[in-house]
């Protein structure tokens, strides 16, 4: 059982005992340097607080359009799975499917996602698939591109304006203020963390549960 | 090395929840914790970076030479691969744009590709440990940067939706935009499939 206490590096695969750190800080790997996890300062009611922020302004981003061109009357606009769907209808499915997915599907996934599991871990409520959320959550990182997409929707607003006007609407302020503030959520936890709180939490199960849980572990 | 490797003791650390688990005989076993599976080393992560890697060379020519959008004005048609585009902003004095589209178009992939090249190249070589530290950060640097390679797709993706004002202005995406995103998404799972415990494996032995 003591192998609970040991981490190994997921770089260098140094067997180390799980460094405690402060509030705030950063344990690194004593062989390499890397990061192992970060202890965030304070609990989680602050994740959980910008993360709600960040899934309202999300669904808002969502349901407005982001920019408008006008070109001598004639005005046209574009929400966010519009870029992906564009694509789609364009005769370039493939990329319209792996555009919809970065933009649309992958970062309301996470944001949703992660909501839930802090939830269940702020209210120490066991919510049903807690577990496999997370870990979707962990395999989906890489894919998130919301904020990538919010560099290009700039880049693509200074090409035109040269030939059009252009206005910014709604829908693109809220997808920066849900971005900003899931970036800000994501700095006060960690994914570590999260999963020995939800251990901690199905650690002392009920009768019921303890039958399933031996069926998982073997 | 002075701590330890997991490996040496015969446990292995769950890639995605950081769980230790006793493997035996290399076997892969259930992360107790999550339910994923537990490697001691990724399988066949070299063989499966270098297919990766190698495919998103060949897709990064069509990526270049084909045109990534056509942009019809007043009904003249012109088309623009990824250089045309960056030619493009430079023409128009616009330095801040030509110099965001050729690091995240150009520069970005090809860093990435370069990079995990040496790192595969070098990997089973011996080195003292402070070449281990550069390319580990190398590894860390590659596999942060990559999904930036996405802003042009993006853009493209987005004039498509805004500027469809038929004969005034139109613009139609282009099979170099398809390939483009196909390099970008194959040089991040090659990136994902390289195991990084491997740059230290070499001190070992
Ligand atoms: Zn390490
Ligand atoms: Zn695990």
């Amino acid at each position: 059982m003591n192998e609970q206490k040991l981490m190994a590096c997921q770089e260098c695969d140094a067997l180390q005992r799980i460094p405690h750190v402060d509030p705030g800080r950063k344990a690194l790997c004593r062989e390499c340097g890397s990061l192992l996890y970060r202890n965030p300062r304070g609990g989680m009611e602050r994740p959980l607080a910008l993360m709600s922020g960040a899934f309202l302004f999300y669904l808002l981003a969502n349901l407005f359009p982001l920019v408008t061109l006008d070109i001598g009357g004639a005005s046209r606009d574009t929400s966010l799975a519009g870029t992906g769907w564009a694509l789609y209808q364009h005769d370039m499915k493939l990329l319209g499917i792996l555009v919809l997915a970065t933009t649309v599907m992958v970062p309301g996934t996470l944001i949703g996602g992660t909501l839930y599991v802090l939830t269940g871990l702020y209210w120490k409520k066991q919510l049903p698939g807690m577990r496999n959320v997370l870990l979707l959550l962990s395999h989906m990182h890489p894919w998130e591109m919301a904020d990538v997409f919010v560099i290009s929707v700039l880049v693509a607003l200074v090409k035109m304006s040269g030939m059009a006007e252009v206005i910014v609407d709604v829908g693109l302020y809220a997808l920066l203020a849900a971005i900003v503030l899931g970036i800000a959520a994501r700095g006060g936890m960690d994914m570590f963390l999260m999963w020995e709180l939800l251990e901690r939490m199905q650690g002392k199960p009920r009768i019921a549960d303890s039958a399933i849980d031996a069926g998982e572990a073997g | 090395m002075s701590l330890p490797r997991a490996r040496e003791l015969g446990v292995a650390s769950c890639s995605v929840c950081l769980q230790v688990a006793r493997v035996h005989d290399h076997q892969p076993v259930c992360c107790p914790r999550c339910g994923s599976r537990i490697h001691v080393r990724y399988p066949h992560s070299l063989s499966r970076t270098w297919a990766l890697l190698v495919a998103s060379m060949i897709l990064y020519v069509p990526a270049n030479l084909y045109p990534v959008m056509t942009n019809t004005y007043l009904g003249a048609d012109s088309s623009s691969t990824i250089l045309g585009g960056v030619a493009l902003f430079l023409n128009e004095g616009d330095w801040l744009l030509a110099g965001i589209i050729f690091t995240a178009s150009i520069l970005v992939p090809l860093a990435k590709m370069m990079s995990l090249l040496y790192l595969l190249i070098n990997v089973r070589r011996t080195f003292p440990s402070y070449r281990a530290h550069q390319h580990a950060r190398l590894y860390r640097i590659t596999e942060l940067v990559g999904r930036w390679s996405m802003v042009d797709v993006f853009v493209i993706g987005i004039l498509t939706a805004l500027v469809q004002m038929g004969a005034i202005s139109s613009v139609e995406p282009g099979i170099g935009a398809q390939a483009f995103a196909a390099v970008v998404v194959l040089t991040m799972l090659a990136a994902i499939s390289f195991d990084p415990r491997l740059i230290w494996d070499r001190d070992m032995s």
